[in-house]
């Protein structure tokens, strides 16, 4: 049997993870508490899960019955920004694949492991790409993330009005201290400023 | 309060009245999130010693005396008598399996590696 796909935009995410934060983080305050919302606010475990990275190369997951949220022990005791968005992430499967968990075809570890095989790597991923983007929204939200890459520009003026041209990697750069910001490792913030084109939205030299 | 049905519920449910999210009651009290975790969900018994008890009493800010005080203990006490079960059955791990998920550098588990994912969640139950 193979998995129903979901067809939705990054626009579509989007505005669902905006929905899920007007929900349970109306204030959008910086960071966004992703643990507290789904352990405190959601009710979710989340349950530190030993060797889960080093055995099976799997930094979390969320359980068939959509209860909880297991993550790599020591990502969840050592690695906060990538233990974030792992959460971030399985949130993601939570509230957009609703409909994928509750269909599921195994009965019995056997039957699980003839399904689970039978699934390609390519229809995997539009679901996980599905997770990356909710994740990068719900952590890097919108409506800060101009403003933050703003004021980090605007600390550096003096350093930038040096710059004939804008150098190519300008923006590695810049994602490295507006991720503090957002508690998040600095290639998630990367790929949200390409995604809402910020480059295009701030006037660096001049 | 709704009245929790055991230990590990209701010890979950006075740490989320404490906005206090897992790792953060185990860090200000210096718990193992790990057995705290199993703990809640019932796969580890209320410690015996009354020592401990009234740790984790503190710890939830549970004050002796209160009616709360008297669940705790009441709760600690039919529990502890309650050995979790050392079987797992096939549907709690089913239930605890994942469903979508990506490993590391995009590798597809193959049927030793889901078997041996299937044990470590069995494990994990115990």
């Amino acid at each position: 049997m193979t998995l129903e796909i979901p067809y939705l935009t990054y626009s579509d995410i989007g505005k669902r993870a905006q929905d899920f934060l007007s929900e349970y983080h109306s204030s959008l305050e910086l960071p966004i508490p992703i643990e507290a919302i789904i352990d405190v606010k959601m009710g979710l475990d989340i349950v530190p899960f030993p060797n889960l990275y080093k055995d099976f190369g799997l930094s979390g997951y969320l359980s068939s019955d959509r209860t909880a949220i297991y993550v790599d022990e020591i990502q969840s005791d050592q690695y906060e920004e990538k233990y974030r968005y792992t959460l971030a992430h399985e949130l993601g499967h939570y509230v957009l694949h609703k409909s994928c968990y509750e269909e599921l075809p195994f009965r019995s570890p056997d039957e699980y492991v003839e399904w689970r095989e039978s699934i390609t790597n390519e229809e995997i991923s539009w679901f996980e790409t599905h997770g990356d983007w909710f994740a990068g929204y719900v952590l890097v939200p919108s409506c800060h993330l101009e403003t933050v890459c703003h004021n980090v520009i605007a600390k550096h003026k003096t350093t930038f009005a040096k710059f004939k041209k804008i150098p190519e990697d300008f923006w590695s750069y810049v994602s490295n201290e507006v991720a503090t910001y957002f508690e998040v490792n600095p290639p998630v913030v990367e790929i949200r400023i390409k995604k809402e084109s910020i480059p295009t939205k701030i006037q660096i030299i001049g | 309060m709704a009245v929790s049905r055991n230990f590990g519920n209701f010890f979950k449910q006075r740490r989320r009245e404490l906005g206090l999210t897992l790792r953060e009651f185990c860090r200000i009290n210096g718990f193992d999130p790990g057995n705290i975790s199993k703990l809640e969900r019932g796969l580890l018994p209320p410690p015996s010693a009354k020592e401990k008890r009234l740790q984790y009493a503190n710890a939830l800010g549970i004050k002796k005396g209160t009616d709360d005080w008297l669940m705790f203990c009441d709760l600690a006490t039919t529990s502890a008598g309650k050995i979790p079960q050392d079987i797992v059955s096939d549907e709690e791990v089913m239930n605890a399996l994942p469903v979508l998920f990506r490993t590391i550098r995009r590798r597809s588990l193959d049927e030793k590696d889901l078997k041996k994912l299937i044990d470590s969640v069995r494990r994990e139950l115990r």
